[in-house]
């Protein structure tokens, strides 16, 4: 054996750096064991985000703290490391404001639950299916296709808005017709018509109304109620329907239009006939 | 055109034709494998029950099921639909304290293709009748989709009423309370009913629901074996997709049926 090693295994450092390796492979395996029985026994409570989140901040607080341990079994002076770290701690404090913001948010989220991982959210304008949620953000996989990442803090201060929550909703569609048209016969058509549209369910009932005189038609407002996976055809076939009945009903869909007058309010606008053969000089 | 609910067998290059209410079905076996069309159009251009491949349209569009060479066996199945029904009558009776109401209602069949791949037979697909449109049952927050069907809630069987591609289920309604019971319309989970076939109509077995005061205490809804008088020898030709029962023990199912009647 050589001398170096000799005087290697004669002193204690072998035995401390020993101890530190099972103090970090016990913690290894005592993280993940409590991780487990956390989750086993809150699981169900938290939801697959909370779940997610939770998991996350057993491991980091886990693995932190076998760490301080080894260094600790290591001989190092764990007061003064603490010291340090809590002079670091205050300085990091100020510079992750914005992350620990993030953080406490995302227990608010947990604690809220307004939304599961799957569901279809809206913020600030971006809508998606929720990807992943995490610690600091979640992760929106948009309906082209995209990843946006919305910060927990975000979420918290926003308007939030989850369209999948409830297995049914339902589908507004406004329309305007001539001011020739009878107001009880459209919305009878309209009725009819959002009752022979299999995606749209009888019950709840349709909302039909006539919504007011507009400046070029008569508004009014239909309401179809479907089921989710029903949204996007029931969004194609409504509207095609509706416009062919009203076609084979004579039922006019005005374009904007407007009314001119010359200076006098009620006096016409005045127009000359010219003749073919004087157009053509 | 009546269905025929038999096995039959179809050779290579041949097709069949049938057709049930505004349905027609065209099934085909063409190399390994079976094709089906289905059309609700009135004039399909099929001329005959059954042929060979050259006898048929061009403009047929086919689903395909891949089987071996040596299979030929082909069953037509009648089935009620995979959704519960919420079946409305036209107008709504009012049953006094005591009373009791027999209801026959006509639920649109489905019709389901079995054919044989690898020596026994598959379901290949389920087609409806007629289309049905759908309904939420439950409040906004929480329920479950059904079929919506009008219905006129005859209260006495006449053949002539009723359409070939029908299941005729009768509902006894008996209101065991102490008020009167107004009848505007019934959820139906229809996983216990078997279809029997009496005199080229679909039945149901018959059903009765008790209606009592409390929706705790001995609401049920009772199936018999069979369906009702004249069609009580009628001969099983689909069993109940969710078993056969003589009591629903779903009370989840069957205070579904008080919540919405009320």
């Amino acid at each position: 054996m050589p001398q170096w090693l000799q005087d290697f295994l004669a002193t204690d450092l072998p035995w401390k750096i020993l101890g530190a390796a099972v103090i970090l492979i016990g913690g290894v395996l005592a993280v993940a064991i409590l991780s487990r029985t956390a989750l086993a026994i809150f699981g169900e409570r938290l939801g697959p985000q909370g779940t997610m989140v939770v998991k996350k901040l057993i491991r980091y607080i886990g693995y932190a703290f076998a760490f301080i341990l080894a260094l600790n079994q290591m001989g190092l002076n764990l007061g003064a490391i603490l010291g340090a770290a809590g002079v670091a701690g205050i300085a990091v404090g100020f510079a992750a404001q914005t992350s620990l913001s993030n953080i406490i948010s995302g227990f608010f989220m947990i604690g809220e639950r307004p939304f599961e991982l799957g569901d279809i959210i809206e913020v600030d304008g971006i809508a998606g299916t929720v990807d992943t949620i995490g610690l600091l953000a979640l992760t929106l996989r948009t309906f082209d296709n995209r990843s946006v990442r919305i910060p927990n803090e975000t979420l918290v201060k926003t308007q939030l808005i989850n369209v999948t929550r409830h297995p049914i909703r339902r589908f507004n569609l406004d329309i305007g017709v001539a001011y020739d048209e009878n107001i009880g016969h459209v919305l009878k058509v309209m009725q009819e018509v959002a009752e022979t549209n299999l995606q749209s369910l009888n019950e709840p009932d349709p909302l039909i109304i006539f919504t007011g005189f507009g400046d070029s038609s008569l508004n009014f407002l239909l309401g179809a109620w479907c089921v989710q996976e029903d949204y996007g055809t029931l969004r194609n076939t409504l509207p095609r329907e509706l416009k062919e009945r009203f076609d084979k009903e004579n039922i006019e869909i005005p374009f904007p239009h407007m009314t001119l007058a010359a200076g006098k309010a009620l006096s016409p606008i005045p127009v000359d006939l010219i003749s073919d053969s004087e157009s053509t000089d | 055109m009546s269905i025929s609910w038999d096995e039959r067998t179809l050779a290579s290059s041949r097709w069949f034709h049938s057709g049930a209410g505004p349905l027609s079905i065209t099934l085909l076996r063409r190399y390994d494998e079976w094709r089906v069309s289905t059309s609700c159009a009135q004039d399909h251009g099929i001329h005959g029950d059954e042929g060979e491949l050259q006898d048929l349209p061009g403009t047929l569009e086919w689903q395909r099921w891949d089987c071996h060479d040596e299979d030929s066996r082909i069953r037509l199945t009648p089935a009620l639909p995979s959704l519960p029904v919420i079946a409305k009558p036209h107008t709504s009776l009012s049953i006094a304290p005591g009373g009791n109401a027999l209801f026959y209602i006509g639920i649109p069949m489905d019709v389901e293709i079995h054919g044989e791949c690898g020596g026994s037979l598959r379901k290949l697909t389920s087609i409806p009748s007629e289309t049905l449109s759908k309904t939420w049952h439950g409040d906004r927050s929480a329920g479950e989709v059904c079929y919506s069907l009008k219905t006129r809630a005859r209260r006495h069987f006449d053949a002539s009423d009723w359409l070939e591609h029908d299941v005729i289920v009768s509902v006894d309604l008996h209101n065991e309370s102490q008020e009167p019971f107004e009848f505007e319309r019934l959820f139906l989970d229809l996983g216990h009913f078997s279809i029997f076939t009496y005199e080229n109509r679909l039945w149901a077995n018959a059903c009765r629901i008790r209606i009592t005061e409390s929706d705790e205490e001995g609401n049920d809804i009772t199936y018999d074996s069979t369906p009702i008088i004249p069609a009580e020898s009628g001969q099983e030709v689909a069993s109940a997709r969710e078993g056969k029962t003589s009591r629903s023990t779903l009370r989840r199912a069957f205070a579904s049926v008080i919540d919405v009647i009320h």
